[in-house]
């Protein structure tokens, strides 16, 4: 006998009864409570009403909100959820490379490689897992500590790149006068930024609730930036730290304040 | 929903058929507003109709249903940030004093107005395992929380539905209308 067996009985106006009756409720407050409050049970049973079935005129609303999902974003998040997941990983991914391709950090021939493959691990791995709970589907649940983990671990990630000691010393473009910094790393923020923007309106299409919830639309929003931000780390050859804090990590800002505008409905 | 998935639009008018008003009384049972519940309704379904590329055939729609509809309320209630509203909707509002009209319905008024002063984690346990049907495994799976912490909820929660209906009279009231019956 189970929980399910015991609400039948009960529902049926039956007291569960015999060993394994007794064996289950002895490790079930929950199935035990309902069996010793009678009258509890007989209450309930008096709302246990049919549901109404008049209802056609939200059926209509219902059907002509249906008929009004199309256009390409539509198409896109009716896709399969793993196809969404990939659509989104590939964007996430391309620019980066089209970065490495096309405009690449000078410095890239002295970057030792394990230090070059750890960097790109902190960016990769909350920006995989961000990206998986931003579009995780409705019928499936993540809980808000979730969101908020995955968030923090995004956060703490891109501020360890920029923590850890310098990739080295001995490239030339590498070195910025002091003077330098503030427009550098303006530079960097706004590259990122821009970089991240792709990523960004492809998983906003493919999310299929719109990201409504602050949290949730952080995640979304920090899948893209960090997605930039490994643009930047694979373009940009400054190795010092303030504007690493500065020009790098701050890419994530654009995502922080979007996703805050977004929670209060003012987007 | 694997008629629906396969392209037969006429699928889905019966899956609202059956779902829809079950769902709506469930959003009502929760302390939403009539409204409120038509508009959760309506984008359930839509939500059903956007993931329809992941349904599999031979699964079963009722866990997909009740998970998108917990899923929905919860940014709902999150959003106003405050708790469920009662008393707006007639079938949700405080029920008359039993010696005012003791007619078969008040029980039933009773237990809404009771359901609606419980804690959100322990009423929306309540609601999908006894008025929905759902095995506490499943309420557990739609919740996003484990079958143990759903059961200590449902206990808490059933403990202190029993305090509230006592608190109200309910208990005398059957006692009387036993007697009336013997």
């Amino acid at each position: 006998m189970d929980c399910a067996d015991v609400r039948a009985a009960l529902v049926r106006g039956e007291v569960p009864s015999g060993p394994a009756a007794a064996a289950h409720l002895s490790t079930c407050p929950a199935c035990m409570t309902l069996v010793e409050s009678p009258g509890l049970v007989r209450a309930l049973g008096e709302d246990a009403r049919p549901p109404d079935p008049g209802v056609d005129a939200l059926l209509a609303r219902t059907l002509a909100a249906v008929a009004d999902e199309h256009g390409a974003a539509t198409k896109m998040r009716e896709l399969a959820t793993p196809w969404r997941f990939l659509l989104a990983l590939a964007v996430a991914v391309a620019v980066p490379l089209l970065v490495l391709l096309v405009t690449p950090r000078p410095d890239l021939a002295v970057v030792p490689r394990g230090r070059f493959a750890l960097d790109m691990f902190l960016y990769a791995l909350p920006a995989v897992a961000a990206l998986v709970v931003a579009l995780w589907p409705m019928q499936g649940t993540v809980s808000m500590h979730t969101r908020g983990l995955v968030a923090l671990c995004g956060v703490l990630a891109a501020a360890c790149v920029a923590a850890l000691p310098p990739i080295h010393a001995s490239h030339p473009a590498s070195l910025v006068a002091s003077a330098e910094h503030g427009r550098r790393a303006i530079a960097c923020l706004v590259f990122g930024t821009l970089s991240a923007i792709p990523a960004f309106v492809v998983m906003r299409m493919l999310a299929r609730e719109g990201a409504r919830v602050g949290t949730k639309a952080f995640v979304l929003g920090l899948a893209a930036a960090l997605s930039g931000s490994a643009a930047v780390f694979l373009h940009c050859p400054i190795n010092h730290p303030a504007h690493l804090w500065a020009g790098h990590v701050t890419v994530l800002l654009p995502a922080a304040i979007w996703a805050l505008a977004h929670g209060r409905g003012r987007l | 929903m694997a008629d629906y998935v396969a392209g037969n639009r006429e699928a889905f008018v019966r899956l609202f058929e059956r779902w829809g008003p079950r769902l709506r009384q469930m959003f009502l049972r929760q302390g939403m507003r009539a409204d409120e519940a038509d508009d959760l309704v309506q984008q359930t379904f839509l939500h059903l109709h956007r993931a329809r590329a992941d349904f599999r055939a031979g699964s079963s729609l009722r866990p997909w249903a009740y998970t998108i509809a917990a899923n929905l309320r919860r940014q709902v209630l999150r959003r106003r940030g405050r708790k469920p509203e009662v008393g707006l909707d007639p079938a949700a509002g405080e029920p008359p004093a039993p010696h005012e009209d003791p007619d078969a319905g008040l029980v039933g008024a009773q237990v809404r107005a009771a359901l609606a002063r419980l804690p959100e984690a322990q009423r929306e346990v309540i609601v999908l395992h006894w008025f929905e049907g759902l095995s506490f495994r499943e309420v557990a799976v739609v919740l996003g929380a484990t079958a143990t912490a759903v059961k200590v909820r449902a206990h808490r929660g059933y403990t202190r539905l029993r305090a509230e209906l006592e608190a109200v009279g309910v208990t005398a009231f059957e006692h009387v209308a036993y007697g009336d019956v013997k």
